[in-house]
């Protein structure tokens, strides 16, 4: 911790010296861009391309890092606290962004300490059954769930995360009951359905992909607000379920310190809505099982105020509930 | 049969361009180097090299993460052998006997029935996956979650039978080290537990931290100790290699250690462990004279570096044949899979013959590498044990330093490391073995996971341990294992108390 | 109780470290939810495993007590001291003053934890450490670490 403070104390004097002159002329050394995942996940590959991308954009070395933990925290709180100089961002995810700060205790406010420049990619969770299961749509998963609450079981990927809440959500816009099986991450969850273990799941794109390909499992419906490229004959939970406003969905963005240069915002924003129509960024990111996005800095900034309240009630009764 | 010789053959023309070739080599080397270095283990070298085959193509790069992998693996036990840092949880066991034969002048002669016994396992390992893969899949996914609880038992069970000293110490340990392992975020609540608030614990304890605390620390403070008992003298080494007699002796130990191991490397979550703790146990129930254990049996080695080289093959399979991942290992390749758009899936064998048959085929040449590499340089670095321990022992804390913190890029690993090594030293001067401690401490996760998921799946019905076959035959096994243990200790003790009543 | 009852009685001593460790468990999972055997809260499992090693360490505590044995090991503070102490250096330079430094450190306060080190053998050994250790881990392997302040 110790060590911490003072290498931030270290940074915020280097920082408030030189931070006059950087605006203008910024960049003029290495960005580093932190993945607060683990290397050789989705997110790493996701702050990778971009970095590649950003590289060639701003005619400065990016530099990756990886601070995981806790679910993304502690890289995100490492960037709240980083000197707001343009040369430490983020490429946060919702988990931590959006959902953490309301569900549980977080060092950052989302709100006050981080600046969202642009979302560059998104992936929405399938709704993938068991083949044993007479189910085939959206429909008929409320009807049975309604018919039989609480035998069906859903796997996620652990409390709280992106696979719990996005059910939990369903469960509380649909009034129906099925039973939380935890499992220690989504490729686990999505193998169990597949299996038989449990019989649905809210699964990522990533995972849910190659065996709906394989045809090991069926899936009925995406979680997002749009259909996905993927698999555009799967109509969405909103839309197929009429529930207006259901989206969970998992999205990646680039987010600064709060506090940054207005200027610098602007370059880095720039550069990346040209970055949406890169070919070779358009590859990558298909290869990843994403889809590429740009926002602005406003609709980012929008986006998580949106989902930080829709998380704040969805949580708020679950604890009542309980 | 022809058809699988055919894809085989295919597979080794895929592997043996040039290029792939040099890929393969370049992965077994590097694998062999961090695997020896105390503290940088597999995980964190793929992680730290996973953007530089960026640029490769996917099979190029996949053959040569592998080759990182099981080259691994045999480093891991060198360190295990020469120095009892056990940087992996697979080579924890290889450390018990491996070290004491070093310390007899045996050292040659252990890392090379490590050598030799891992390649054996290693190539039959890959001659299953390539005759028996996607079958093997189907059997690993007939596993739920009460037979994964039922197995996590059977590995602690098996880490009883290898404790040295008193059974009953080892039992403690073993629930110390379920207990650290139970230290950061209850998937089931998604709430922290026993963190003291750092931030850093919320995803457990890093194992890492804790077998280079309670190995590499403690020891290298005992060793340095003047009044010690001077473990760090090693005796006049004897030979390098090893008599045909003694590889005649370790035929059975290799062979009974690769069938373990090829069968629980396929299972997910902790299997290459138990395959490892569980060969070393069978070798000490099966030896006529168990005693030997402990002290330096060459089957201490030879079963156990046979199960864990076995395993890390058979991982492979729910890798690619269902994009499961067994070990935090696999999932950086279904990482780097998914970086060069390939996912691994049901579909990577149809769809990748290249790289499913390619990878196969650069398996037994990686293998067959590795010992090419290694065997000569055990006389170098059974020489390495000449070098003054006055000298060595810099060298093993700081590459222990540099290793624990390159996990996570976090000194706070540093400090736990610290905090391990004093608890590992104090632990050392009572008695108490750290081998157990790891095996519970790798094990307690799963095991708490899948026995909460099951009564949750079964609606707290406690039968579903015993009604499910797979799990049924596994707790038997536990249950046979614990009574073997259990016999000799009543006996002794009657003994004992017939003793002291004669006395009286 | 004699001297022999402290020096040589290594079960009352891991009984009682365990038995602490055990205790220090059973309060930080005391707040949280134990709920039942069908239905595990996240305080059940510890707190199972926690009460076993203490069941465990205070039946050891009292074999310690009614017969004690095993003589203990002497504790050696010097070695113990400066390793451990050499890993706290290591940690608190890491980051702010660069692997070159923190190696320097790690390696100069591990020198005085034995008598038979050397001091010309240590520097040649510091530094040749920093080298390799800046080639394989920094420039090799990329680890992000700075070498330098």
């Amino acid at each position: 911790m110790k060590t911490k403070l003072g290498l931030l104390a270290g940074l915020v004097i280097l920082a408030s010296t030189s931070l006059a002159s950087a605006q203008a002329d910024w960049p003029r050394k290495a960005v580093t861009l932190i993945v607060p995942y683990a290397p050789g996940g989705y997110t790493d590959a996701v702050g990778r391309i971009t970095a590649r991308y950003l590289e060639k954009a701003l005619a400065t070395s990016v530099v990756v890092e990886n601070r995981a933990g806790a679910g993304g925290i502690i890289g995100t709180a490492y960037v709240a606290k980083a000197p707001p100089d343009g040369y430490t961002l983020c490429v946060c995810s919702v988990g931590a962004t959006s959902v953490a700060p309301v569900a549980q205790k977080t060092d950052y406010d989302p709100k006050k300490d981080l600046r969202p420049i642009s979302i560059v990619s998104t992936i929405p969770q399938t709704v993938i059954v068991g083949k044993s299961l007479p189910i085939t749509s959206i429909p008929e998963l409320i009807a049975y769930a309604k018919a039989n609450p609480g035998k069906l079981n859903y796997g996620s990927s652990g409390a709280g995360g992106l696979m719990h809440y996005s059910v939990a959500l369903f469960q509380v816009r649909t009034g129906t009951r099925m039973t939380h099986v935890p499992f220690k991450g989504g490729a686990p969850a999505t193998a169990a359905v597949v299996s038989g273990e449990v019989q649905i799941s809210f699964t990522n794109m990533t995972d849910a992909l190659p065996q709906m390909e394989a045809n090991t499992v069926r899936a009925i419906a995406v979680t997002s607000v749009e259909r996905s490229p993927y698999a555009p004959n799967l109509p969405t939970v909103a839309e197929a379920g009429n529930l207006k406003g259901y989206s969970a969905e998992s999205w990646n963005g680039i987010i600064a310190p709060a506090g940054t240069p207005e200027p610098i915002i602007k370059k880095i924003s720039d550069a990346l809505a040209k970055m949406v129509d890169d070919a070779d960024v358009k590859k990558s990111m298909a290869a990843a099982g994403a889809t590429g996005v740009f926002t602005t800095p406003a609709e980012f900034a929008k986006r998580i105020d949106d989902e930080l309240a829709q998380w704040a009630v969805l949580v708020k009764e679950m604890k009542d509930g309980k | 049969m022809m058809d699988v010789l055919a894809l085989l053959g295919h597979g080794f023309a895929v592997a043996g361009t040039p290029q792939n070739l040099f890929f393969c080599l370049v992965g077994a080397l590097c694998g062999t180097l961090i695997g020896v270095l105390p503290g940088l283990g597999p995980v964190a070298t793929i992680s730290l090299l996973l953007p530089a085959t960026y640029a490769l193509d996917p099979v190029g790069a996949i053959i040569m993460l592998s080759g990182i992998y099981y080259g691994a693996q045999y480093g891991g036990s060198t360190t295990a052998i020469l120095m009892n840092i056990p940087g992996e949880s697979t080579s924890v066991v290889t450390a018990i006997d491996g070290h004491r034969l070093a310390q007899q002048g045996r050292a040659g002669e252990a890392l090379a029935v490590a050598a030799i016994g891992s390649f054996f396992a290693g190539c039959v390992g890959s001659l299953v996956i390539a005759l028996a893969g996607p079958p093997l899949a189907g059997v690993a996914q007939k596993f739920e979650s009460p037979d994964y609880f039922s197995l996590m038992l059977l590995g602690l069970v098996s880490a009883v039978v290898l404790a040295n000293g008193s059974v009953f110490r080892a039992v403690a340990m073993i629930l110390l080290g379920l207990l650290l392992g139970l230290v950061g975020s209850d998937i089931n609540s998604g709430l922290t537990r026993m963190t003291f608030g750092f931030l850093q614990l919320s995803d457990g304890v890093n194992f890492v931290a804790i077998a280079m605390g309670m190995f590499g620390v403690a020891e290298v403070v005992s060793n340095l100790e003047s009044k010690g008992e001077k473990k760090a003298q090693i005796a006049q080494i004897s030979s390098i290699w090893p008599s045909l007699k003694i590889l005649l002796l370790t035929k059975f130990a290799v062979l009974r250690g690769t069938l373990i191991g090829i069968a629980f490397g396929i299972l997910p979550g902790g299997g290459a462990t138990v395959a490892s703790f569980s060969a070393y146990a069978l070798e000490k129930k099966v030896a006529r004279d168990p005693s030997r254990f402990g002290k330096g049996a060459i089957e201490g080695v030879a079963a156990p570096e046979a199960a864990n080289n076995a395993a890390a093959q058979t991982s492979f399979v729910p890798l690619l044949t269902l994009g499961i991942p067994t070990s935090a290992t696999m999932a950086l390749m279904i990482g780097a899979l998914t970086l060069h758009g390939i996912a691994p899936g049901p579909m990577v064998i149809t769809r990748q013959p290249d790289l499913f048959w390619g990878l196969i085929a650069s398996m037994f040449i990686g293998n067959l590498m590795l010992v090419i590499i290694n065997l000569p340089m055990i006389g170098l670095w059974v020489k390495l044990l000449n070098i003054p321990y006055r000298m060595l022992f810099l060298v093993i804390l700081v590459i222990s330093a540099i290793g624990v913190y390159s996990v996570n890029n976090s000194a706070f690993d540093v400090y736990l490391t610290l905090a391990f090594g004093l608890l590992g030293y104090i632990l050392r001067k009572l008695d108490a073995e750290p081998a157990p401690l790891l095996m519970g401490f790798v094990l307690g996760p799963p095991m708490e996971e899948n026995v909460r998921r099951s009564l949750i799946i079964s609606q707290g019905d406690f039968m579903v341990f015993v009604q499910r076959p797979i799990s049924l035959v596994l707790l038997l096994a536990a249950l046979a294992l614990l009574i073997s243990v259990a016999l000799p200790f009543i006996r002794k003790r009657r003994v004992e108390v017939f003793k002291d009543e004669a006395a009286n | 109780m004699n001297r022999t009852f402290w020096r040589g009685n290594i079960d009352f001593y891991c009984g009682l470290l365990l038995l602490s460790i055990a205790a220090l468990a059973i309060w930080l999972v005391s707040e949280l939810d134990f709920g039942t055997a069908r239905e595990m809260g996240p305080a059940y499992f510890p707190l199972v495993v926690a009460g076993l090693l203490g069941a465990m360490s205070l039946f050891m505590v009292v074999r310690g007590i009614v017969r004690p044995e095993g003589e203990m090991a002497p504790i050696e503070i010097r070695p113990l001291f400066f390793i451990l102490l050499s890993f706290l250096a290591f940690g608190l330079l890491i980051a702010r003053g660069g692997l070159v430094l923190a190696i320097l450190a790690q390696v100069g306060l591990a020198h005085f934890a034995s008598p038979e080190t050397r001091v010309v053998e240590t520097i040649l050994f510091a530094l040749g450490l920093a080298l390799f250790s800046s080639v394989v881990f920094v420039y090799l392997l990329g680890i992000p670490v700075s070498l330098l302040p």
